[in-house]
């Protein structure tokens, strides 16, 4: 027996340490310049310089990016709650025919790859006059979104017990108050679960951001660090300072959030 | 189903959604299917070809090899995410010393984006600064260093190996919870019939898991045919089109070459291949 | 061709004629009332030479003209192509943007054909500012269908330097024909020395080394009819070349040259004082850190012993050229404005500068400019392309769908991945003969 627990904890052990390595080397490298990072390699930096992060702030246009990436999550998320919240509350709470066809309406997103759309997406968008917008693309963040988060928040106030509907009415309170007062406030869990799921598809999208937001000032943190990519290439430190610039917001929100990012996550893969 | 009489007022809580669905998915899905039988540069007026798109497809040797690439990384992911994440999540599932911090450690990579993920692999297989080239190098084996991404026999591998680092922590926290699920006192029931560890992971464990396994295999599936970003900002499908998949494929075609018509009859072939995989996949799992 | 080597005296004398303010030439428009915003589309960014000396001279029109604002949008290297192709697909091309030539490798004619980019014919040639700026060569290559669409601004050639600080590290001898360029390169390897600074991906050295050693073998305009589909490709004379090819390059370039941009092999080989040969177009000399420019030298590329080219050629063109959009010419209010921007991006005050500040050739005649300022080994490189006739660009016949396959197969080749015969065998597929 104490053999085996060593075999396991050896095993951990050694996942752990392929999961964090990358991540430790490249904050050791954020902090070293080219050469010294071509001369030797170190998880511990010879001296901690700060020149590579005050070069990304000052000459690069990641910051903005930063900025934009906050803003346009922050609107694809209410847009997100705006249309999905109400829709969940009418097939979960309402007896109606055609119920289930609204649901199966909205699953077929799920089976089409968002790959495959997004080109006569960007054409739709160029009809429509919101190419060049920054906030145009959050249209679609949000519509890419629906389909999960309805399931999810279909199956959360599904739960909710349905005497709380008929005695609210009796009460006098009307639909709206129904939905406002009762059901959003008891479907608390699933909105945040729906909130978090979807912020971190939003936050970490390259692809859709590269086509629907094609002016330089509007750039995502993502497609950002990408042309970053070509115009340090060879500068080792910079590159490295980049990554981290970019991924610690998510680790830190990570650590906070912990439990709440795991659960959610791992209950939108299986509902969903 | 829920129990309130319907009433107007419903359709009004609808309504928002059927909009922003209607015009964000299902109009562009529609014109992409549209689209696809013509040949269009996206400028002038399309020309009306029927299925020769789809012919021509057949005939493309690049696009085809594109599915064989994507069905070795769907093995691969499959194999190896799913069946590290098993094993990882077998190991946690009764609460062990430091147990919380392994499965912290593990799920960190899931939350950082691909484009991230995928700056920072492009310097792991740096062939000069590359940890897995000086570890090769100290270790007396430089006569095996290489740019990984950038030789044709290992770009494809190393390319694939990134998104199965990247997400075998969603997997294992997937797995994790559902065996959490799985009531203790079957377990406690096998134990006292004397049946060891494999035992109950063979019979117990992983008959039991068998639908989220099903999703999990689902999910591994279509995200490889639906990865651009890993392959995008590693290699742009080289060297040569040693890493070339369906999506960077028809990305290339659409935006490059402003094949649209070509283009989209790629996505409508990519989105039907998804649909299949899908269906085979729960159709396996059933029998 | 033109240049401002051998004919700068009689050359000087006709711009100083025609630089005199004549009756047709359009006087500058005041500064509009109202705000404006032009659209600059460009890749002139980050390290690229030309950056800094246009954005001057954009701010020196912002400053002329307070009421305008430029935005420019920046697109590094060929990416510029994809987002010029796509803002032409949606509509929306930037009031004024750089661009290679009309030919079919760079799209451009199809957008053109579409009716996107302002036909320029009849101000560029009624207009006296530019008479006289540049030969009819020039305006033939900005001319598809009879239309002029655009106005000329820097020359292309490709550059062979060798760097001897390498070459003297091996002890071995610079190259002076085809039979010691390839024992070069083997000696260089067997040193432990880098042959050639290159990248071999997609649009990159490689493809100006595979340039040359066709051309060299079959001719230049046979070479171009080859690569439009016009002539078997599958023949023995293009075996022969692929066979040149890999033994001059298989084996002797970098690990990663497959996987890094051209613009990172000078950061990291270039200017590391690594690799001994090294081949690009023109417009990287500048890019070259000093201490490295003191130990090159310019070479020949050789002739071929048993090809078709028996004197010596270089590729050269006209490279790059303004571009308007269609729908912003149109525009009554916007167009004066594009046009004196134009004007001076193509004045021959711009063009002094492109030449003595960013190191380029200009297409421009009558030229003054100081020598001294182009730096030793830009000016050797330039009197040398100005010395001999002049090769097209191989890929320039080559459609988008074309060139998106050759390019990787060209890469796996100089990787090492194919036989000469297999790969010209793939060629003729790419290339329908």
């Amino acid at each position: 027996m104490k053999a085996s627990r060593g075999i396991v904890y050896l095993v951990l052990c050694g996942h752990a340490v392929l999961t964090l390595f990358p991540f430790a080397w490249v904050l050791s490298n954020s902090f070293r310049d080219s050469d010294a990072i071509l001369t030797s390699m170190r998880l511990w930096p010879e001296h901690f310089s700060t020149r590579n992060f005050a070069n990304l702030l000052e000459a690069t246009n990641i910051p903005r990016a930063f900025a934009n990436s906050v803003s346009i999550t922050a609107v694809s998320l209410a847009l997100l709650l705006a249309t999905a919240v109400p829709l969940a509350f009418a097939i979960a709470r309402f007896r109606f025919k055609f119920a289930e066809y609204v649901y199966i309406f909205f699953a077929l997103a799920v089976l089409v790859p968002g790959v495959s759309v997004l080109p006569m997406t960007f054409r739709l968008f160029n009809d429509l006059g919101l190419l060049g917008t920054k906030f145009g693309i959050c249209l679609v963040y949000a519509t890419e979104q629906l389909p999960v988060s309805v399931f999810l928040l279909v199956s959360f106030m599904r739960a909710i017990p349905h005497e709380l509907d008929e005695a609210a009415l009796i009460d006098g309170c009307g639909i709206a108050d129904l939905f406002l007062r009762v059901i959003v406030p008891l479907s608390r869990n699933g909105i945040v679960t729906v909130v978090i799921l979807a912020f971190v598809a939003i936050w970490n999208d390259y692809l859709t951001a590269l086509v629907l937001l094609p002016d330089q000032e509007n750039r995502t943190l993502s497609v950002a660090l990408a042309y970053a990519k070509d115009e340090y290439r060879v500068d080792y430190g910079m590159m490295s300072a980049a990554i981290v610039f970019a991924i610690t917001p998510m680790l830190v929100l990570y650590f906070v959030l912990k439990d709440r990012i795991t659960t959610g996550m791992a209950a939108g893969a299986v509902k969903g | 189903m829920g129990t309130l009489r319907f009433r107007p007022a419903v359709l009004l809580c609808m309504l928002p959604a059927f909009v922003l669905y209607g015009l964000f998915f299902v109009v562009p899905f529609a014109r992409t299917v549209f689209n696809s039988l013509y040949e269009w540069n996206g400028m002038d007026e399309g020309v009306f070809v029927g299925l020769a798109n789809y012919t021509e497809l057949a005939r493309d040797a690049l696009f085809r090899t594109g599915f064989l690439r994507v069905g070795l990384w769907a093995a691969l992911a499959v194999v190896l995410k799913v069946g590290a994440a098993l094993l990882l999540a077998n190991l946690l599932r009764d609460k062990l010393r430091f147990g919380r911090f392994f499965e912290g450690a593990f799920f960190v990579p899931v939350v950082i984006s691909s484009a991230a993920i995928s700056l920072l692999f492009t310097l792991l297989y740096d062939p000069d600064i590359g940890p897995l080239n000086v570890m090769l190098r100290t270790v007396g084996l430089g006569s095996l260093t290489r740019a990984w991404l950038g030789n044709t026999d290992t770009a494809l591998l190393a390319v694939i190996a990134v998104p199965i680092w990247h997400t075998i922590g969603y997997f294992f926290v997937i797995l994790l919870a559902a065996m959490r699920n799985i009531p203790r006192e079957l377990y406690e029931a096998a134990r006292i019939d004397g049946a060891g560890a494999r035992v109950t992971f063979t019979h117990i464990t992983v008959p039991l898991l068998v639908p989220v396994l099903q999703v999990c295999c689902v999910l591994a599936i279509t995200a490889a045919l639906k990865s651009f970003d890993y392959v995008f900002l590693m290699t742009r499908g080289g060297p040569g089109t040693a890493t070339e998949v369906p999506v960077t494929t028809m990305y290339k075609t659409i935006f490059v070459n402003l094949q649209l018509g070509y283009g989209t009859a790629m996505a409508t072939v990519i989105f039907l291949v998804a649909l299949l995989a899908t269906l085979i996949v729960r159709r396996v799992a059933r029998a | 061709m033109t240049g401002y080597g051998t004919t700068r005296r009689a050359m000087l004398l006709g711009a100083m004629t025609m630089g005199l303010p004549m009756a047709a030439s359009a006087a500058p428009p005041p500064p509009p009332a109202q705000k404006m915003n032009l659209r600059f589309g460009t890749n002139y960014a980050g390290v690229h030479p030309m950056a800094k000396v246009v954005r001057g001279l954009l701010d020196d029109f912002m400053k002329d003209y307070p009421t305008i604002s430029i935005s420019v949008e920046e697109t590094p290297g060929n990416d510029h192509q994809t987002k010029i192709k796509l803002d032409a697909s949606s509509d929306r091309l930037p009031d004024l943007f750089n661009y290679w030539r009309l030919d079919p490798g760079f799209g451009l004619d199809q957008i053109a054909r579409a009716g996107k980019l302002a036909d320029l014919t009849a101000w560029t040639q009624g207009d006296t500012d530019f008479k006289g700026l540049f030969d009819s060569y020039a305006w033939q290559t900005a001319t598809l269908d009879g239309k002029v669409y655009g106005v000329p601004i820097i020359m292309f050639y490709v550059v062979f330097l060798a760097n001897k600080a390498v070459f003297e590290r091996a002890g071995v001898a610079l190259p002076t024909d085809w039979a010691s360029l390839l024992s070069s390169v083997k000696a260089l390897s067997a040193k432990g020395e880098l042959p050639w600074a290159i990248s071999i991906g997609n649009d990159s050295q490689g493809g100006r080394i595979y340039n040359y050693v066709v051309n060299r073998m079959v001719g230049n305009p046979r070479a171009m009819r080859m690569h439009a589909g016009l002539e078997p490709i599958n023949v023995p004379e293009m075996v022969t070349a692929a066979r040149h090819l890999r033994e001059l390059v298989v084996g002797h370039i970098p690990a990663d040259a497959i996987s890094i941009n051209n613009d990172a092999v000078y950061a990291k080989y270039v200017n590391a004082g690594r690799g001994a040969l090294i081949m690009d177009g023109a417009w990287v000399t500048p890019t070259i850190k000093p201490e490295v420019q003191s130990s090159l030298a310019v070479l020949n590329f050789p002739l071929i012993p048993g090809g078709a080219q028996t004197e010596q050629n270089i590729e050269r063109d006209l490279t790059s050229l303004w571009y308007c959009s269609a729908k912003s010419m149109r525009d009554d209010a916007k167009r004066p404005y594009i046009q004196e921007l134009v004007k001076r991006l193509s004045s021959r005050t711009a063009e002094k500068r492109y030449v003595e500040d960013a190191n380029q050739m200009s297409p421009a005649l009558g030229l003054e400019v100081n020598e001294s300022r182009i730096g030793r080994v830009a000016l050797q490189a330039q009197t040398l392309a100005l010395s001999v006739p002049a090769n097209k660009w191989i890929p320039s016949v080559m459609k988008p769908a074309q060139r998106s396959k050759f390019e990787p197969l060209l890469g796996e080749f100089l990787s090492g991945n194919h036989e000469p015969d297999a790969f010209v065998a793939r060629l003729a597929t790419i290339f329908g003969t």
